[in-house]
């Protein structure tokens, strides 16, 4: 009689898994119609991995790329998972046999290598690409995300959490003057321009990218150029090899206003491919606009977006 | 002959000091801050140019001489690689090793093994060392590559733009810590000049002239190892002055070395500075000088070997 009754809930579960189950069509960041069966169950994450605590997607996914296993602050926050994946090669440099051995019905990938795209596309492995330009595109694969692994509720969850910390952040500054600031990236002349998520968290926080006027991402200009822009407030990549201390140290800078009133700043190593990236926008505007961002705002807004790290 | 000395030198020093004023922030830069960046951001920058250039055409000059070749260039000896390697090494896995010194030892490190594996067989004859050096080149940049392909994207863009070769950074620091080893290396090719006109001979020739070729060889190759590997320090990999000047020079002046390197030194500094304005001032970005040396220096190579008729003076 148990084997029965245990034979009918193995079926009936069956049955509602393959009810559930259904294709649905994403259009990428490359413009490529894609057709999903969801919800997927066997994930890749070669980009947007910080994605994966926040919308709890550990047993969904199967592999990562090689960078998610070196990155300090991605470790601390797969912990125990980290260990049961696998790694599969990088974005640029995908290692095939790896990935096909894990099976995967998912490829999350970014926009930069159509070559690799088209292979694992070949070999039979849907593949997504994802390659947020700025805000609006981080809500627009939080969608995408939500949608493909079944995660409908929570990803819009996630999204109001992170508009919600936008607004509350809006609310506070938006009084305030915009405060010029510059953002360097792995050098001190290699600064953001007016794309990307960055520029964007910038414009949140209340400052002006002074890299606005450059009509890419990241642009390597003349250390000229950033004395002439004079920003008040200095931010550096959180990777990057050199600190405050570097910039507040170098005669050829020592012009700048950030530089003579020391406001210059390392941002957390957080991508900004992530939910946390609003997080950034208020860590920015903590340093932008001190007399109106406190650290309990900070918290508060911190923990907005951490709850669901803990769901 | 003298006329044409004195406007070669006034050129040459006027195109440098023209440099001084030439920049993205305009000639005088406003609003009260020309001292900071004209003495600041500009000065150290012309000055390693104008310290780079002289180096790397006098050592192109010197090596074409004493290996009877027109087409090695300073970098024959595995410098660029073994620089490559120290940068890419700093990068990814000694972050507590400044780049610049990374790429000294890096430098040094090859030409040392590219004279050593040319020894394996006794004397180190001039095809032994440019087989050798074609041999460390790949191989260590064998090793760059792989390490690249481990590094993040945004960490390789930092070894990929210090392959370019770029002044974008240069400081008084790395004035003072880099020029001194160019200056010991062009003194020694400068105080050396005479003689290579005789090591440019063949080495029974230049043996039965009593000249020590091994000997003087090696004083060469160091010499240009110390002052290339600081410009690698300082710069990164800059190619074509090394090969193009001295042949530039060749035309003007002949192929006398008690010329050809003076007016080396000289003709090196003035084109890799006004490359290196160019460089920062064509556009709203900062290109690395090496792409723009690369660009100018083909077509005006190829000009320069069809004025030549093909011959090498």
């Amino acid at each position: 009689m148990k084997k029965i009754f245990s034979l009918c809930l193995g079926l009936l579960l069956l049955a509602t898994g393959v009810a559930l189950a259904r294709n649905i069509q994403v259009t990428d960041a490359l413009g490529r119609k894609v057709t999903i069966k969801a919800p997927v169950e066997r994930a890749v994450f070669y980009i947007g991995y910080e994605f994966i605590p926040y919308l709890d997607l550990w047993e969904q996914t199967v592999g990562l790329s090689l960078w998610a296993f070196q990155e300090e602050e991605f470790r601390k926050l797969a912990g125990p998972h980290l260990k049961r994946l696998k790694p599969v090669g990088t974005a640029t440099h995908p290692n095939l046999e790896a990935l096909l051995a894990l099976k995967p019905d998912l490829v999350l990938t970014w926009t930069y290598q159509p070559r690799a795209v088209n292979t694992i596309s070949a070999l039979g492995v849907p593949v997504v690409t994802l390659a947020p330009e700025g805000l609006c595109d981080l809500f627009k694969t939080l969608d995408i995300l939500g949608r493909l692994f079944g995660k409908e509720k929570r990803a819009k969850a996630l999204e109001g959490a992170m508009k919600q910390v936008l607004k509350d952040l809006q609310d506070r500054i938006s009084s305030a003057q915009k405060v010029r600031a510059v953002f360097m990236w792995n050098r001190p002349t290699r600064v953001s321009g007016k794309k990307g998520v960055v520029p964007e968290l910038i414009r949140a926080a209340g400052g002006k990218n002074m890299g606005d006027e450059l009509s890419i991402a990241y642009a390597d200009v003349s250390l000229e150029h950033i004395v002439m822009w004079n920003p008040e407030v200095i931010f550096i990549w959180g990777n990057a090899r050199f600190g405050p201390e570097d910039i507040l140290k170098d005669t050829r800078l020592s012009r700048v206003e950030a530089v003579r009133t020391h406001r210059v700043y390392k941002l957390p190593s957080w991508s900004t491919w992530s939910p946390r990236a609003v997080l950034l926008a208020v860590w920015m505007a903590k340093r932008l606009h001190p007399d109106k961002i406190d650290q309990k705002f900070f918290t508060r807004e911190e923990d907005l977006i951490n709850q669901f790290l803990k769901q | 002959m003298n006329i044409k000395w004195f406007f070669f030198i006034f050129f040459c020093l006027g195109v440098i000091f023209l440099s001084f004023f030439i920049g993205p922030t305009g000639f005088i830069p406003p609003g009260g801050l020309g001292k900071a960046i004209i003495w600041e951001i500009r000065a150290p920058r012309v000055m390693l140019a104008a310290f780079c250039g002289a180096m790397l055409a006098a050592s192109g000059a010197s090596l074409q001489a004493i290996f009877r070749n027109p087409l090695v260039d300073p970098y024959l000896l595995g410098l660029s690689s073994g620089g490559a390697l120290g940068c890419a090494l700093s990068v990814a896995f000694f972050p507590w090793l400044p780049v610049p010194l990374a790429a000294f030892l890096g430098a040094s490190l090859a030409a040392f093994l590219t004279y050593s594996l040319a020894r394996l067989e006794g004397s180190a004859s001039r095809l032994a060392l440019i087989l050798s050096g074609v041999i460390v080149s790949a191989f260590l940049m064998a090793i760059v590559s792989l390490i690249k392909f481990l590094l993040d994207p945004h960490r390789m863009s930092e070894v990929v733009l210090w392959m370019m070769g770029s002044f974008a950074l240069a400081r008084w620091e790395t004035v003072k810590t880099t020029v001194p080893f160019m200056c010991v290396g062009a003194a020694v090719l400068v105080a050396l000049r005479h003689r290579l006109n005789v090591l440019s001979l063949s080495e029974e020739e230049a043996k039965s002239l009593g000249v020590s070729v091994g000997r003087e060889r090696v004083l060469i190759i160091s010499a240009v190892t110390l002052g290339v590997g600081a410009t690698v320090a300082a710069a990164g990999i800059i190619g074509w002055v090394g090969l193009m000047v001295p042949h530039l020079v060749r035309l003007s002046f002949g192929p006398e070395n008690e010329r050809v390197l003076p007016a080396s030194l000289l003709a090196g500094a003035a084109v890799l500075v006004a490359a290196d304005t160019l460089a920062r001032s064509v556009s709203s970005f900062d290109l690395p000088v090496g792409i723009l040396t690369a660009i100018l220096g083909v077509p005006f190579f190829v000009y320069l070997l069809r004025k030549a008729r093909g011959e090498w003076p």
